[in-house]
């Protein structure tokens, strides 16, 4: 064996050819805290990769600023044994991640690199090409209005702030109130809205804790959606280089299946640690520090991020890239810098308060603070017509319970009102990992909003919901069920079935 | 350190350039009176490096540097050298992390590596 290995090194050896060559390098000056300054490479790119030699390996990094006399870069691998005097080659190449049908069901680092243990990710066959981190916003011309709805299966979103395919809905609220889930029902759902194209769905973890990351993973893959997924992962062990490339490297990889017509939706968790992770870059760079110590740039930092999120027109392949990127606010505070900036970029929030959650009611969204500024345009026609009247009695709903508190003696009409707002309420209560379809959704939400379920007690709302919607799908399936999800909408002959089930349903339960 | 080496050095340079040749040695005196008041002494022989490179590029002339395996003989070395001419400015020193071969790099920033070293890491990491 030993004789096999050492004619395959002659073979190796023998068969090397090399042409020699000038090369432009630089020397490693300063290195510390993730970063380095390296002098010489005068010719360097912005975002061009270098390669620092190392006695044991080839390291690479990012060219972050271009100075007069030296080049400050950020180490996207282990820094260990780099030192002062280490010599730096250019590549010639800017900072891109190879992107292919392979990465499906895949957790990867944002330099390409697989983390789930499942081997490499492209073969030698491979037909995957290599997309920028960094590449311009779709221009104006090249995009449609967004039209197709993206249901996440929450009855509170899907109903009251519709989220559409091509969209920027962000999802703000304090630790632990839920977003992560939001974000994580809206992927399961996909695989349940079956009339319309089945996005890629890409979930970007910036800095959150590796247990969360593979609970996430386990998730996915016991409910088949990784089949259909990709995690971009950055663990908070990570170096502050790679926490701030992650949004990039997923919106180059849902750049890929978009420009190929794929409906692609991303998740970035969360913005707020990639700010963090921008900021700590710059001030080791000593880019001059803004407010709360920011660089003056975050807000394009962010700004170029999420325009990439767009719906591509006919011409350039119909394709979408639906962004919902999280943001997490320090006691409720949506008016911070980080906070008001990103809702200021996308297309409308959704506002996740901790009262509410630990009031039980869950999913907590605020909904007279949410938004959706595509709104009802990204809408189906049934749910259009179903829950039009819902945001506006709940705000009623808000309006007099804090009215209650004071008046002992109410009218009948307020009575009605009010226990109309609990029933609603109750209605949209929803338990995580448990994504409606839209066309179960529609029944249950016009049950409600049209008094059918006025004589069931509120602590029977939800067993009642549970049994209808088994009821209808196991026996009314072809009535009523697949005529809303075939057509999105909701006509008299639909309609009239409903209600003559719902009355049906009641008289038995 | 209050300035970098190489604002020192083009302050210099600036500074010589712009008096007449009478004041030079005046210029050089109250350079070294303002490194001393800075503290930054101990940075003399990077403010001459950088010197040396300043006044080299403004003569159009390059700094090489040529490294070697092992002390190579006079005669080869001399040809080696003799490739240059004045402004350039040559440097030969010795690196055995190059394992055998030369290696000779530009103004620091353009390098011919014809190490042995080079080669292995070419075939070997990059393969």
């Amino acid at each position: 064996m030993a004789y096999d290995i050492i004619e395959k090194l002659k073979k190796e050896i023998g068969g090397f050819k090399e042409k020699p060559e000038f090369e432009h390098v630089g020397v490693v000056i300063e290195a510390g805290d993730g970063i380095a300054r390296v002098s010489g490479l005068n010719k360097a790119l912005s975002q061009e990769i270098l390669m620092i030699e190392t006695p044991k390996e080839d390291v690479p990094a990012l060219a972050f600023n271009l100075e007069e006399s030296s080049i400050g870069v950020v180490f996207l691998g282990a820094q260990e044994k780099i030192t002062i005097g280490s010599r730096v080659r250019s590549t010639g190449r800017v900072l891109s991640i190879k992107a292919g049908e392979e990465l499906i069901g895949r957790v990867l680092n944002p330099i390409g690199e697989p983390v789930d243990g499942k081997g490499i990710v492209f073969g030698k066959s491979s037909k995957a090409i290599d997309y920028p981190l960094e590449r311009p916003a779709p221009t104006v011309v090249m995009r449609e209005s967004v039209r197709v709805p993206l249901h996440t299966g929450i009855k509170a979103i899907d109903a009251m702030i519709p989220i559409g395919r091509g969209q920027r809905e962000l999802i703000i609220g304090d630790r632990q109130t839920g977003k992560t889930s939001i974000a994580l029902d809206a992927i399961l759902n996909q695989k349940n809205d079956t009339s319309r194209p089945l996005p890629i769905c890409i979930y970007v973890a910036v800095g959150q804790k590796n247990s969360k990351i593979a609970q996430f993973v386990k998730i996915l893959e016991e409910a088949d959606a990784l089949k259909y997924s990709i995690v971009v992962a950055t663990s908070a062990a990570d170096p502050a280089a790679l926490k701030y490339l992650a949004p990039f490297a997923g919106c180059a990889i849902g750049e890929y299946f978009m420009d190929r017509g794929r409906d692609v939706l991303i998740v970035y968790d969360d913005l707020s640690k990639h700010a963090e992770s921008y900021r700590e870059l710059s001030l080791l760079l000593r880019r001059p520090p803004g407010r709360e110590a920011f660089p003056g740039d975050i807000f394009y930092l962010h700004a170029r991020l999420l325009e990439r999120a767009a719906k591509l027109d006919a011409a350039h392949g119909s394709g979408s890239l639906t962004a919902l990127p999280i943001i997490e606010t320090q006691l409720g505070d949506v008016s911070a810098y980080i906070p008001t900036n990103v809702i200021s970029i996308t297309d409308g929030q959704i506002y996740l308060e901790s009262n509410l959650f630990n009031q039980g009611l869950r999913p907590a969204v605020n909904v007279g603070l949410s938004v959706s500024r595509v709104g009802s345009a990204a809408q189906t026609k049934a749910m259009k017509k179903v829950a039009g009247r819902l945001r506006l009695e709940l705000a009623q709903f808000r309006e007099l319970r804090a009215f209650v508190q004071f008046a002992a003696d109410l009218d009948e009409a307020t009575k009605k009102k009010i226990k109309q707002g609990e029933l609603l309420t109750e209605v949209l209560k929803q338990n995580d990992r448990s994504p409606m379809p839209f066309e179960n959704q529609t029944i249950i939400l016009y049950a409600a909003l049209n008094g059918f379920l006025n004589e069931v007690p509120l602590a029977d709302i939800k067993r009642f919901e549970e049994s209808f919607i088994d009821y209808v799908s196991k026996r009314y399936d072809e009535s009523i069920l697949k005529p809303l999800r075939e057509k999105n909408d909701m006509d008299q002959t639909v309609e009239k079935k409903l209600k003559d089930v719902i009355e049906e349903f009641k008289g038995i339960f | 350190m209050k300035y970098k080496a190489e604002s020192y050095a083009r302050a210099l340079v600036e500074a010589w350039h712009d008096s007449p040749t009478s004041e030079h040695d005046r210029v050089i005196e109250r350079f070294i009176q303002v490194i001393r008041k800075n503290g930054d002494w101990n940075q003399i022989p990077a403010i001459n490096t950088s010197l040396e490179r300043l006044l080299t590029k403004e003569k159009g002339g390059k700094i090489v540097d040529i490294e070697t395996a092992r002390p190579l003989p006079t005669k080869i070395m001399q040809g080696l050298i003799n490739n240059f001419r004045s402004p350039d400015i040559v440097n030969v020193k010795n690196n055995t992390k190059l394992i055998a071969g030369v290696r000779i790099t530009l103004n620091g920033t353009e390098e011919l590596d014809l190490s042995f070293a080079h080669k292995l890491r070419k075939l070997f990491r990059n393969a």
